[in-house]
């Protein structure tokens, strides 16, 4: 069962035993309370067993059954106070689940189907695509490998693919810009990696690349504005080099998209 | 005030409610002698008004003190700008130009700070050790947090915000 229909149940369930408590009261139907509260006793299985499939346990939520049991098993006197009491355990688990889900939950990386990029960034793509799209599928996935890595910061990552990248451009040979991208990438990641300010030289684009880059060339920005204008120019074209050319990426770099958009924005 | 080498600070807002409750009392003890036959554990529970407070505040400057050196072996010193919902959870540090403080007399404040690049926000939740003001060069320590928790942009949960010397400045070679 996918897995969006078992975190769905679990409001479900226990929002519904509450619903149906409140229904019976409304119309005067004598129904027996534990009944409606097997829907937060259920819910409350349903969570932990979802946190239980993760490889990160949530202990909160492996023990909300035992929490289920304590209150519900023998319900109130009141049975006002007892619906009140699976609503505010309703609510209960669905913050559980929300916090399992983003806290404990694998990181998103799966763009929804049919998604494309918007705006600037798909015009940027568009255009690039002539120039790019005869890159060979193993250098555009080394692109794409390093764009992802640089957006999840994992520098020192970026610059060990970015050197496999470039070793692999001078033995097929390949487009220079390309190069240079790599090795710009590379550069600004080793100086986040260990921290260290820009350096006084740096690699930088040629005049003749200004073409298929996104944003000014960076010959006419000096100094630290320069460097920062060279690393956006550099991923946003291993970008638009990864997305023309490797389809299989497509779904990552599109999870990735507010990244490229930061980079774009001026 | 400091606590052996903790420096604790209480926000105003407690120090108002222990007033407050402090008028209270001794208007009720002024007028109903019932009241005033209590007092020997409403005045030391007055008093934990304050002392819970300071007591919170002293553990939590603790913690972030202890925690402090463990975000600064793992933070990678990143422009603002590169800062973004895949790196949430990550270690970084920033340094940037303090352009708004909220929330100070909370002891939880919020700043917002800028570099080059960008700009992004700064949530504390404990009194900094220094006394950051706007227009103050900062280096933020902290991690990549989402703004309400599991929802919104990308932001910095701090745990140590320090005033670096003005010729430090922001992006600039050591």
């Amino acid at each position: 069962m996918p897995a969006v229909y078992l975190d769905l149940a679990v409001p479900v369930l226990s929002f519904g035993g509450a619903a149906l408590a409140i229904f019976a009261r409304m119309t005067g139907a004598v129904i027996d309370l534990r009944f409606t509260a097997l829907g937060c006793v259920l819910a409350s299985f349903l969570l932990a067993y979802l946190a239980w499939i993760r490889p990160k346990k949530d202990i909160v939520a492996l023990t909300t059954p035992i929490y289920a049991l304590i209150f519900f098993a023998v319900p109130l006197d009141d049975p006002a106070a007892t619906i009140i009491l699976e609503l505010l355990y309703a609510a209960s688990l669905t913050i559980l689940l929300v916090r399992l889900k983003y806290r404990f939950g694998a990181p998103r990386t799966v763009a929804p189907a049919g998604n494309k990029p918007t705006g600037p960034l798909a015009a940027y793509l568009g255009n690039a695509r002539d120039a790019l799209h005869a890159t060979n599928p193993e250098i555009a996935h080394y692109a794409a490998i390093v764009f992802l890595r640089f957006a999840r910061g994992e520098y020192r990552e970026v610059v060990q693919v970015a050197g496999a990248a470039i070793a692999e451009l001078k033995s097929i040979g390949g487009a220079a810009v390309l190069g240079r991208a790599f090795f710009i990438a590379q550069e600004q990641a080793a100086c986040l990696e260990y921290s260290q300010p820009h350096p006084d030289h740096y690699v930088q684009f040629l005049p003749e690349d200004g073409g298929l880059l996104a944003k000014f060339p960076a010959q006419d920005r000096p100094g630290e504005a320069g460097y920062d204008l060279a690393l956006e120019n550099a991923l946003l074209l291993l970008l638009a080099a990864a997305w023309n050319t490797s389809e299989r990426d497509r779904p990552q770099l599109l999870a990735a998209q507010d990244f490229a958009l930061r980079l774009l924005a001026p | 005030m400091k606590i052996g080498n903790t420096e604790v600070k209480i926000s105003i807002v407690a120090v108002a409610v222990f007033v407050i409750f402090t008028i209270f009392l001794l208007v009720a003890a002024f007028f109903s002698p019932s009241v005033r036959s209590q007092l020997i554990w409403m005045i030391p529970g007055l008093f934990l008004l304050l002392v819970i407070p300071v007591a919170l505040n002293y553990m939590s400057r603790r913690e972030y003190a202890d925690m402090a050196p463990v975000y600064a072996a793992q933070a990678k010193t990143v422009r603002i700008k590169l800062i973004n919902e895949n790196m949430i959870g990550k270690p970084v540090r920033v340094e940037g130009v303090v352009e708004q403080v909220r929330f100070r007399f909370l002891n939880r404040p919020q700043f917002v700070v800028a570099d080059r690049s960008g700009e992004i926000a700064v949530k504390m939740f404990t009194s900094p050790e220094d006394d950051v003001k706007v227009n103050d060069i900062v280096e933020v320590l902290g991690m990549v947090i989402r703004r309400y928790m599991v929802t919104g942009d990308p932001v910095i949960n701090c745990v140590s915000i320090r005033k670096l010397a003005k010729d430090a400045g922001p992006g600039k070679k050591r």
